[in-house]
């Protein structure tokens, strides 16, 4: 080998990646060892600085299909849903399990996934992708379905008007002649995104019986499995191959998640936007005995630093679900959201507002009471049970 | 003062972005809370406002939406809402106007590629998007150019907190006294570090949160004004302390 050969090697994009790869190893080994979250950020961020046009997945092989889930509620659970019955079918698959849905942690998943030696191969990938990430991630990878599910409010601050959102998907679409749309019918802006598009697409429709054969019992879910199982249909997978694989499915942390600690049961709700913070008020009505409430709401990044959103919560579910119950309020914008209770309901009582999460659990532990409904939004809830397990995830 | 009064809500349906719904259900409470009789009526496309509706109505609201529902807006504005919005805010009386809403009492709207829109040609303004990198987006506080409770002196109750977030940047073409001196973030544009305009009784802003939710005082400046009142009842339920320490926060 010359010099000049080596050279060209440092330049070579496998060769880069590899390298990337084992140091986000590396770091993610140390990092987990002192609990501190998986730590790849760093290393994404650092290669897409200085190799953003020199990435490469040519190590990685899905033989029969990409498959990108995105909308406002339900990436996770979908995406979820739809990886475990592909495996229980007998596939291999790669997924972004941790909920990173942005352009790096996807790569971060990919550096620590990637086998140094060897092939990664698989029969699928399965991405849950932020809605505004998705034209920077498919010039990562191409896909070869992208499922819609819904589009509502969310986020406003980053991503300014639903329509932005639509726009952006409609154009991907058309750079993508042989990706395959599978819609929801029962949402506006994913029909107007279907309708504008040459792609191929398959529609889906939520089904309300299906529950019966699942753990489940919200709307949102029947929908999020409807979306599953035209994409199983389509890939040729039959109903009856998992239809007995439907009792055991689970919706993904932090999503109806139970944890005991210190002898108190704390039943965590992701509700990060209006949608989810309605569909969660729903599906709570239906619980008795219920008398103890903590609101966790952040304004971080993720979060979106826009907390106007809680007023668009539904007043009159809001009301009901607190009526008579002792509320707990905390996380950044806790004062505010204590504010909007208040508007909503004077039939809720505010026990007590505390900013600071850690010290609201010091509280609570500290209480007699043995029950508490967490809802929280995103970044909120991977601190409660950052607390609540002593685990962070990402 | 008046026994009822009559908020005109304009386009709920259409105007529901950046929870500036909220506005309305806060006034309401706020009213309600101090024995006040408040009737909402909303208004939406399509619908004619004629002299009736300007007799009767003591407080109108229109929010902020997406840029796609703004023109079919203005469209409906011009046509079926023009000469009652000219009438009402002739009389000196009160309303809000935010974003969007404060952007078309203009004389117009000059879109990202460089397409005007008319706007009602109430207040001697217009307003530009300069395209998406120039967005005004994030926290704003203003110092309120003429303090609205002069019942309060304390000098935190003359900020107003917010949440911005504007494609279009306004620029005055005559002076408008201006609603106040930003602080941090935006306001009307970049250049000049004001927000919003006070003309006649209206108020224009972009300030979402919603504006009403973080400054209650502006609030009751409206309810004491659309009621003809100097001084409110004192609330019963509803307890500002909250709002205050959230105050302190976006410091």
């Amino acid at each position: 080998m010359t010099l000049e050969d080596r050279t060209l090697q440092i330049t070579d994009p496998m060769l880069i990646f590899n390298l990337f790869s084992i140091l986000a190893k590396f770091i993610y080994l140390v990092v987990s060892a002192l609990n501190l979250g998986s730590g790849t950020t760093i290393i994404s961020n650092l290669y897409l600085k200085f190799f953003k046009n020199k990435i490469s997945l040519k190590n990685f092989k899905f033989r029969k299909g990409v498959i990108f889930v995105t909308g406002t509620n339900g990436k996770s659970s979908t995406s979820k849903i739809l990886t475990e019955l592909l495996e229980k079918t007998g596939n291999k698959v790669l997924h972004n399990n941790t909920g990173g849905n942005i352009l790096r942690s996807i790569l971060g998943m990919f550096l620590i996934s990637n086998k140094l030696i060897g092939n990664n191969t698989y029969d699928f990938l399965v991405l849950e992708v932020d809605e505004a990430s998705i034209s920077s991630i498919t010039r990562l990878i191409k896909p070869s379905h992208l499922i819609i599910l819904n589009f509502s409010r969310d986020q406003l601050d980053r991503y300014f008007e639903i329509e932005n959102i639509s726009q952006d998907l409609i154009k991907t679409l058309g750079n993508h002649k042989n990706l395959k749309l599978i819609f929801n019918l029962e949402d506006e802006y994913c029909c107007e995104i279907a309708a504008q598009t040459k792609n191929e697409t398959l529609s889906f429709k939520k089904d309300l019986n299906i529950l019966s054969k699942t753990n489940f019992n919200d709307s949102f879910m029947a929908s999020n499995l409807s979306a599953v199982i035209t994409t199983l249909k389509s890939l040729d997978i039959k109903f009856i191959e998992y239809e007995g694989f439907l009792k055991d499915l689970k919706k993904p942390f932090g999503r109806e998640e139970k944890i005991v600690k210190r002898g108190k049961e704390f039943e965590i709700h992701l509700a990060k936007n209006p949608a989810s913070f309605n569909s969660n008020l729903i599906e709570l009505s239906r619980k008795k005995n219920m008398k103890h409430i903590l609101f966790v709401i952040n304004d971080n990044i993720s979060d979106g630093t826009d907390i106007s959103w809680i007023y668009d919560i539904d007043s009159d579910l809001l009301q009901t679900l607190t009526l008579k119950k002792k509320l707990y309020f905390s996380g950044k914008r806790a004062y505010e959201m204590a504010n909007r209770i208040q508007y909503a309901s004077t039939q809720g009582k505010i026990v007590h507002v505390e900013t600071n999460l850690k010290r609201m659990f010091k509280y609570l532990f500290e209480k007699d009471f043995n029950e508490v409904v967490v809802l929280c939004n995103y970044s909120s809830m991977l601190e409660t049970r950052k607390i609540l397990t002593g685990r962070k995830i990402l | 003062m008046k026994e009822k009064i009559k908020i005109l809500y304009f386009y709920p349906e259409l105007l529901n972005l950046y929870g500036d719904r909220g506005n309305i259900e806060i006034f309401y409470k706020r009213a309600v809370d101090r024995g006040l009789n408040v009737e909402i009526n909303t208004i939406g496309l399509g619908e004619k406002l004629n002299l009736k509706d300007f007799k009767e109505a003591d407080f109108i609201f229109m929010g902020g939406g997406s840029d796609l529902n703004q023109k079919t807006l203005y469209e409906d504005l011009l046509k079926n809402k023009k000469g009652f919005l000219i009438d009402y805010i002739a009389s000196g009386k009160t309303g809000l106007f935010i974003c969007g809403a404060y952007q078309l009492l203009g004389n117009y709207y000059q879109t990202e590629d460089g397409k005007k829109i008319d706007g009602l040609g109430i207040c001697n303004f217009y307003t530009v998007n300069e395209g998406k990198n120039k967005r005004s987006v994030g926290k704003i506080k203003l110092e309120l150019s003429n303090p609205f409770n002069s019942v309060s002196t304390r000098k935190e109750d003359n900020f107003l907190y917010g949440f911005e977030n504007h494609g279009g940047q306004t620029y005055f073409e005559e002076r408008i006294p201006y609603l106040g001196k930003v602080i941090y973030g935006v306001g009307n544009n970049p250049k000049e570090k004001n927000e919003g305009m006070l003309f006649s009784g209206i108020v224009g802003t972009y300030l979402h949160g919603p504006v009403f939710s973080l400054n209650p005082l502006f609030c009751d400046y409206f309810i004491s004004k659309s009621f003809n009142l100097l001084e409110l009842p004192k609330l019963k339920n509803i307890d500002d302390s909250y709002i205050s320490k959230a105050r302190l926060l976006l410091n």
